[in-house]
């Protein structure tokens, strides 16, 4: 079973998420910030990681940052969900190592293709 | 007096002394002794008085303070306990109402049956203490129970000897007896419509009649509104009513007595008066109800709602049987002796009290509360203002200056109409202190004076905090408990009493030994005083006797030695007087005889002195002479008939050949003339006293210059003078010498270079050197005694020059001065001249002045002066400012310069540089820039901001070059152009670039953070459709409802963002409204409290962090609820938003007449002070925001709508420490067409 590590400070996506992933069989962790969604990218070393871009305290630009600072080789797939629609916001994300970005509101079909894809599911 | 003592004798003399000189002392030391010890013993008394004193005054200190302590520590305990007591019975309350909230959960869950029903209410009972039969006393005047209360049982002691200490027992409290009674008088079933479907009643105090509750005149006593209110209860909440009862007044307070009764002149029927307990224990009683109401869901919808009324009996139970006494408990209540409880309600209205009178109810006609016991003025106002009761209450304040002063109106007690509302109760200040200690849900006590005694009272709030009961701290309301200060002081008082008697008992036996002593003293003086005076009276006897035969035997011999002594007086000196003792008179014999024979030596003596002393005057004369350093000489007839050795000395010639010579032959033969000639003018006594000079012919020695001064004299009968010789050599020798050196100095005056003269008082030259005729053109000479006029351009000119020379001569300076002279030959040249008076304290002397030529430097200046005025008419014209500077100090400014800095020229020269600089470092700084440019000898060049005088500032162009550049400072020219009006014209466009740039950055800010605040709830509605159509079959109910609660909230969050962009341009295009009404505001704003915290639990964090805090639950303001939601909303949604750790917010209302304020605070990351003034600005956000999400609209909508509401708004906020918003309205009158 494949662990999925959801960070995200809005509670309904989360639980949406939560839920929606749980019913496609993965197994579902669950971060309100970035310092949460580190220490359990760390702790229980998820197979990808679904992440909001703004959250209060620590965002989700700082988050990736301080995760590839500190694990450098690990190559877990990092999914940006985000509400902006600028191009920079984009760029910038991808220049820190994203490997895709998801704009809000996103199907849930497409996020369990980008899912299986990206773990190798597919 | 005195004449008559000259004449008393020796003897009477002598015996008055001894009887003075031995007689007084002991008189007096008998005096000193007695007082002495007198003194003694009354010290003695006094100190031991004293100490008795002392040690009484400490001993009754002691007890005092012992006293003192042990009533304040019994105090404590007992205040303590009593306090203890009152929180016990509000919890034990709480809990009380608490069960009855499982109680209507519980039938909400049962089948709507009156089965069902019957069986839950027939189970639910509770034992109330039955007070008994009560009938008046035989003499009328208290209530006694019907049947006496059984003696009481045998006390036991303890068994086992070693637990006696203190063994206290009490026996059972058999005498409380108890009734089961049902809990509630009915349980109803209502329908969606009003109607009740199901009624089970227990008692027949409410109607057993189906109704139609909807409408309030079929409910208990026309007073329960319930019905509208169930409607807004969710499944699971729970409504409570007030305690709701027909109110029972009573004409009489106190003992109902048929004396009391023809006091206030009305008959004696105590049923038809309230029940008061032990005062009136027949009186009718206080039947309440409290109802509670719950919805009944029946698969997922509300099919009705269950309702139980509690009997009211069991709630005033808690309070009625309760003593705060050693009793504890009673079976009847009694207000009389002052220890009793009550309850009041989280309004302060009386719900349970000894006296049902007290207790607040319905008047059952109108539905309304009764009138209830009102001050005297209250009353009169409100007869008088035409109102409603309640209309009228709503607009005068609560607590109004509560005080003993005031007065109840007499109306209400006449007419029974005297129930107990603390609010307007304001005869009884013990309300306010009651509302005071429960007002944030606390405790306490206090002590008052009521009715005449202290009184301990005590208040605890009843945490009971279901439906409305949460609108106050208070909760369901409180207990208060009172009490006799002087029963629970008891034991203290006792050890007062007891202290106090033996501190009596001490001071009656120190009073026994006082008296005892004093008597002892006064007999032990008694004793000395008459050994004393035996003694003394003795002694002047035998002091009496020996004085009188002394002075019998000295004065016998006395009177012989004066009888010698007499005739020695009379001349005969040879007389001596006969010794016949050896003692002191022996003595004096002697010596007498021994003065008789000096004094008869002496007369021999006298005649041997004088001619001895005529001797020594001569010889001291002849010394003097001898040794003269003058000559002396007396010549009588041209002869020297006396010299002394320094005349010899002088001539050389010894005094045997002076004596053979002629005076004249001592004499030079030049100079023999001169003296004979002086000699007989002195002769003649045409000249007494002659002195002159002439030359000393000497034996073998050069002629030597003599002065010769001489007077007449008489010498051996005939007439001669004494001459004195003085040797005048060496005088002469230096007058010689002086005149050479003045011929000298004139010499060199003469020829001097300068012109050099003396002029007379008069101003005329008395002499003049080569020089100065040199300069005049004139031979020096031919000037002396002439008037120096001519050599004046003018008679004024020489005129006003001589003035200035008398003025200076007259105040003792020199004079100096630059005058245009005019040469002999009529030419004229620049002088300088200087003179100066010869003697400053003779101005007969004349002066002295010193003349030269300066017509060239004259010529030279003159050419100078020409010179520079010619530049600086260049300088001063041109429109360049030019200034030209050492070490910094302004030495030249040109017009211009001045004009462009605002000053005079005269104001800046010899000022620093930095009077035009706005401040000291821009001074500085410019100084460091320049120098090193200006050493290298270049131009320094720059664009500045300089400041006028009058404070503007200017832009200006300065360039300096200096004059050495080896030392720059030494000297520095600067130009200077005024540059302002071509700076403004740049700023002005770089602050329109700026203001063009920042608006477009808030322009793409709001549309990224629109879109974040839209996409956001976009991404929960999309997902949780997706959920429900794909997954349907698999997700639970309940998931499935969260899902469309999810849709619902985000929807409701998305027309909420919406709303704020609406209302701002609303608010910008001046279509907002202000539309005043009466608004609830502790109801309105608890409202808006849930929902902002339901929307923070949204984030994971809401209740508990939220203090909230209304002065006055009960306030009515107009308001506009609509703006008011928005100002109030969004500040504290910020609240929540802006303290991410979960830090607590506070939101406080108070009011006064005028105005009402709501403070919002929180501990959250606060507000930069740079942010502060752009705070209400639409889009602006904060730089310390992070990645909170915003809009950046919620604050310029406050601002917008409390500029309609006509509000004030105050921030105070610190960065890491929380920001705190206070928001003031004005208290808006209610206006006509409001209405």
């Amino acid at each position: 079973m494949k662990t999925i590590l959801v960070v995200e400070d809005d509670t309904f996506i989360r639980a949406n998420l939560k839920l929606f992933l749980d019913l496609e069989g993965y197994r579902v962790i669950e971060a309100g910030n970035g310092a949460q969604g580190m220490a359990m990218a760390l702790s229980e070393n998820p197979d990808l990681i679904l992440c909001d871009v703004m959250m209060p305290e620590v965002g989700g630009f700082e988050m990736l940052a301080r995760l590839r600072a500190k694990l450098p080789w690990s190559e877990v797939p990092f999914i940006f969900l985000t509400a902006s629609v600028e191009g920079d916001t984009r760029e910038a994300g991808l220049a820190l190592g994203a490997d895709e970005f998801l704009t809000k509101p996103f199907n849930l079909v497409e996020v369990l293709d980008l899912i299986r894809r990206r773990t190798g599911d597919a | 007096m005195q004449f008559s003592l000259r004449r008393l004798g020796i003897r009477t003399k002598l015996i008055t002394l001894f009887l003075a000189i031995k007689v007084i002392p002991l008189i007096l030391l008998a005096l000193i002794a007695w007082e002495g010890v007198s003194g003694l013993g009354k010290n003695v008394a006094a100190v031991a008085d004293g100490w008795s004193v002392e040690v009484l005054g400490l001993a009754a200190g002691m007890g005092k303070s012992f006293t003192q302590a042990a009533e304040r520590s019994l105090n404590d305990r007992a205040r303590e306990e009593l306090e203890r007591l009152t929180t016990d019975t509000a919890r034990a309350a709480a809990d009380f109402l608490y069960d009855r909230d499982r109680d209507i959960l519980l039938a909400a869950q049962l089948e709507p049956s009156k089965e069902v029903y019957r069986h839950l209410v027939a189970n639910r009972t509770r034992g109330l203490i039955d007070p008994g039969k009560w009938k008046l006393a035989d003499d009328g005047k208290a209530w006694i129970p019907v049947v006496a209360p059984p003696d009481p049982p045998p006390t036991i002691l303890p068994d086992n000897p070693e637990n006696r200490q203190d063994f206290h027992y009490r026996p059972p409290e058999s005498a409380l007896r108890t009734v089961q009674r049902p809990l509630y008088h009915e349980i109803t079933f209502v329908g969606l419509d009003g109607r009740e479907k199901i009624k089970v009643s227990t008692s027949t105090i409410l109607s057993p009649a189906l109704h139609d509750v909807s409408k309030r005149e079929n409910t208990y006593c026309q007073a329960e509104g319930y019905f509208a209110e169930l409607a807004k209860l969710r499944p699971g909440q729970i409504w409570v009513s007030e305690v709701i009862g027909p109110y029972v007044g009573s004409r009489i307070i106190g003992s109902a007595t048929p004396e009391k009764a023809t006091g206030l002149g009305i008959s004696f029927a105590p049923e038809q008066e309230a029940y008061a307990g032990r005062e009136n224990p027949v009186g009718k009683k206080f039947k309440g109800i409290i109802r509670w109401a719950t919805p009944v869901v029946r698969n997922g919808k509300i099919v009705g709602y269950v309702t139980l009324a509690l009997d009211h009996a069991h709630v005033m139970s808690f309070t009625d049987n309760l003593l705060p006494t050693p009793a504890r408990y009673s079976s009847i209540a009694d207000a009389s002796d002052g220890n009793y409880a009550f309850m009041w309600d989280y309004l302060d209205r009386s719900i349970a009290h000894p006296r049902h009178h007290s207790i607040v109810g319905i008047d059952p006609a109108s539905g309304d509360y009764a009138v209830p016991w009102l001050p005297a003025d209250l009353y009169d106002n409100w007869q008088q203002s035409g109102q409603s009761l309640r209309q009228y209450l709503a607009g005068v304040p609560a607590f109004d200056r509560q005080s003993r002063d005031k007065k109840p109106a007499k109306a209400l007690s006449q007419a029974g109409s005297i129930g107990l509302e603390c609010r307007f109760l304001n005869f009884a200040p013990q309300c306010q202190g009651w509302h005071d200690l429960t007002k944030a849900g606390g405790s306490g006590s206090f002590l008052i004076q009521w009715s005449g005694v202290w009184k301990i009272t005590t208040a605890a709030s009843i945490p009971y905090r279901t439906g409305q009961y949460n609108k106050t701290p208070r909760g369901f309301g409180y207990v208060t408990i009172g009490a006799n200060i002087d029963d629970f002081r008891q034991p203290a008082v006792r050890t007062g009493t007891r202290i106090n008697a033996r501190v009596d008992e001490f001071d009656q036996h120190m009073r026994r030994q006082q008296v005892g002593m004093h008597t002892r003293v006064t007999e032990t003086m008694a004793g000395i005083a008459r050994n004393l005076t035996l003694a003394t009276l003795l002694m002047i006897l035998a002091v009496i006797a020996i004085a009188v035969w002394l002075a019998s035997v000295l004065t016998r011999r006395i009177t012989t030695l004066t009888a010698g002594l007499q005739r020695i007086e009379q001349g005969d000196f040879s007389h001596r007087l006969a010794k016949t003792s050896t003692d002191e008179i022996g003595n004096l014999t002697d010596s007498l005889n021994r003065m008789a024979y000096s004094v008869e030596l002496s007369f021999k003596r006298q005649e041997d002195y004088q001619l001895d002393a005529l001797r020594k005057s001569e010889q001291q004369h002849r010394q003097v002479v001898d040794n003269a350093s003058e000559g002396i000489l007396v010549i009588q007839d041209s002869r020297i008939v006396l010299a002394n050795p320094k005349f010899e000395q002088m001539t050389g010639f010894p005094l045997e050949e002076l004596y053979k010579l002629s005076f004249l032959e001592l004499i030079h033969p030049d100079d023999q003339d001169l003296v004979a000639a002086a000699e007989q003018h002195q002769l003649h006594g045409e000249a007494p006293a002659i002195r002159y000079s002439f030359r000393l012919a000497r034996r073998d020695h050069p002629t030597l210059w003599v002065a010769l001064s001489a007077v007449p004299i008489e010498w051996l009968g005939q007439a001669a003078t004494l001459s004195f010789v003085t040797d005048v050599t060496e005088s002469r020798r230096l007058d010689d010498h002086l005149k050479e050196v003045l011929a000298e100095r004139e010499t060199i005056l003469e020829h001097s270079v300068v012109g050099i003269a003396f002029l007379n008082p008069e101003g005329r030259p008395l002499w003049a050197n080569q020089a100065m005729g040199q300069l005049f053109g004139v031979d020096p000479a031919a000037t002396l005694g002439t008037s120096l006029e001519p050599y004046f351009h003018s008679r004024d000119e020489y005129l006003d020059v001589g003035k200035l020379v008398l003025e200076a001569v007259q105040t003792r300076q020199p004079f100096t001065g630059e005058v245009n002279m005019r040469r002999a030959e009529g030419t004229s040249f620049w002088a300088h001249i200087s003179g100066k008076a010869v003697n400053p304290d003779d101005l007969a002397r004349g002066t002295v002045w010193v003349v030269s030529d300066i017509s060239q430097r004259r010529e030279l200046e003159e050419k100078l002066v020409r010179t520079t005025a010619e530049w600086g008419i260049i300088l001063q014209s041109t429109l360049i400012g030019i200034s030209y500077t050492s070490n910094r100090i302004l030495r030249f400014v040109n017009k211009t310069f001045a004009d462009m800095v605002g000053y005079e020229p005269e104001e800046l020269i010899g000022q620093g540089s930095q009077i035009y600089y706005p401040d000291e470092k821009s001074w500085r700084q410019t100084g460091e820039r320049a120098y090193p440019v200006l050493a290298r000898g270049e131009a320094f060049a720059e664009e500045k901001r300089l400041k006028r005088k009058n404070g503007e500032i200017f832009w200006a162009q300065v360039y300096g070059m200096s004059i050495y550049p080896n030392d720059p400072a030494q000297g520095i020219i600067w130009t200077m152009i005024d540059i302002s009006e071509r700076r403004k014209a740049e700023e002005d466009i770089l602050g329109a670039l700026e203001q063009q740039r920042e608006l477009n950055d808030l322009k793409s800010r709001f549309v990224s953070m629109t879109s974040h605040e839209f996409r956001t709830p976009l991404a929960t509605i999309l997902s949780s459709a997706e959920l429900l159509r794909y997954y349907s079959d698999r997700l639970s109910k309940e998931e499935k409802d969260e899902m469309l609660g999810n849709i619902d909230t985000s929807v409701m969050r998305m027309t909420h963002m919406l709303d704020n962009i609406l209302m701002i341009g609303r608010a910008d295009a001046g279509q907002l409204e202000f539309k005043p009404a009466p608004v609830y505001v502790d109801v309105f704003c608890r409202k808006l409290v849930e929902e902002v915290a339901k929307a923070a639990m949204q984030g994971g964090n809401g209740f508990g962090r939220f203090h909230y805090a209304c002065a006055r639950s009960d306030e009515v303001v107009w308001l506009d609820e609509k703006l008011l939601q928005h100002v109030l909303g969004n500040l504290l949604s910020n609240a929540f938003k802006y303290s991410p750790n979960g830090q607590p917010v506070h939101f406080d209302i108070d009011s006064d007449d005028k105005e009402i304020r709501f403070r919002i605070a929180d501990q959250g990351i606060g507000i930069p002070a740079e942010h502060l003034p752009r705070l209400f600005e639409t889009f602006h956000r904060a730089r310390n925001v992070g990645n909170i999400s915003g809009t950046g609209l919620g604050m310029a909508i406050v601002k917008r709508a409390l500029d309609l509401h006509g509000g004030k708004i105050r921030v105070e906020s610190e960065v890491g420490c929380g920001s705190t918003f206070t928001v003031t309205l004005p208290k808006q009158l209610p206006t006509e067409s409001a209405e």
